[in-house]
């Protein structure tokens, strides 16, 4: 079905949801382009009063989430360690024999770092696990 | 209530096989956009993470009880995170009100500069002086990028409503930043005086 709107509703599509098209009802914004084409001084004039603030809003640092963080995660819902799980069989190319020695070294001392990291990265995200689920008053949500 | 086709569904079923590439998978993912709300709804990088983190946590243990169809994983996981940072705002709003927040500073910035970071402050300021649900229905449209059905749905509100909220949210934002802007730009900063100072804790 063909929807046409007014002047007033596609004023009240930009004041509400921006300038930009893609984030206009789904079910609206073709009639809305449409009201574009046939009124362009109108659609001028109320783009332009939005176009200000959707560029203000771009103008928002993203968000980064620290490696830090994801991994204090992945350490609360695998407590045994991501490390403690056997590692994917992959086929690997044949090393010389020398090489595999000081290979076989480095690997063990890696091993102990990252086992040691690991440990402190628990402790740390216990503590910090303790603290959110006491502070969290949710009642378990399932879904839906 | 069936949602169609949704991408996290074979892997939330990973998930809850214990497939740890699936999770690790599952985190980097989720994590940026529901630290991204969080951060914007509570305007404090510590208690954001806490909440990220416990939502993450929440789908997780969700996983093995996951019935496909009846929701959406990202909207699932969106309505916890709101609802997490909705108790934090609350239990804030019991402890501290009226409290005198500034926009920015201008003796911070003595070339009176209108740089990307000092923008991107105050807008993140500005936005945390919005009421409560015209700040979350901003921040579900315009930062999360859900759809006005889904954003609603989520609110629990009408479309109307929601596009209710968002029109009277920008209108006040529009009004806040074009002050501290044209603050920042003009002459008060030579005058040292704080630009622009709201109150928290104002209604819808």
């Amino acid at each position: 079905m063909h929807i046409q709107i007014t002047s007033e509703r596609f004023e009240a599509i930009v004041d509400a949801y921006g300038a930009e098209p893609q984030r206009w009802p789904q079910d609206e914004r073709a009639a809305a382009l449409l009201f574009m084409q046939q009124h362009p001084e109108v659609a001028r004039r109320v783009l332009a009063e939005a176009r200000t603030l959707d560029s203000w809003l771009s103008s928002a640092d993203e968000v980064e989430p620290s490696v830090a963080l994801q991994w204090e995660v992945l350490a609360r819902m695998m407590p045994a360690g991501v490390a403690a799980r056997p590692a994917p069989v992959v086929a690997r190319p044949r090393r010389r024999r020398w090489l595999a020695g000081g290979i076989g070294l480095a690997a063990a001392c890696a091993a102990g770092i990252i086992f040691g990291v690991n440990i402190g990265l628990m402790t740390l995200s216990e503590a910090r696990a303790e603290a959110v689920l006491a502070s969290a008053s949710l009642a378990e949500v399932d879904n839906w | 209530m069936t949602t169609g086709f949704d991408p996290d569904e074979a892997q939330i079923a990973a998930v809850a096989r214990g497939d740890a590439a699936a999770t690790q998978s599952l985190v980097a993912r989720k994590m940026p956009r529901v630290l991204s709300l969080a951060r914007r709804l509570l305007n404090d990088a510590a208690e954001a993470e806490d909440v990220a983190q416990e939502a993450l946590l929440r789908l997780w243990k969700q996983a093995p009880l996951w019935v496909p169809g009846r929701a959406r994983v990202d909207t699932w996981l969106h309505k916890v995170a709101v609802n997490l940072c909705y108790d934090r705002l609350r239990r804030r709003r019991d402890t501290v009100d009226h409290t005198e927040i500034e926009l920015a500073d201008p003796s911070a910035n003595p070339t009176r500069r209108l740089d990307q970071q000092q923008m991107s402050q105050t807008v993140e300021s500005a936005l945390s002086t919005l009421p409560e649900r015209q700040r979350v229905a901003i921040v579900l449209c315009y930062y999360q990028e859900l759809s006005n059905i889904e954003a609603a749905a989520l609110m629990e509100i009408s479309v109307e409503a929601l596009e209710s909220l968002l029109s009277r949210g920008r209108r006040q934002l529009k009004a806040k930043l074009s002050e501290a802007r044209g603050d920042l730009i003009g002459g008060s900063a030579a005058s040292g005086r704080p630009v622009l100072k709201v109150i928290q804790g104002n209604k819808i």
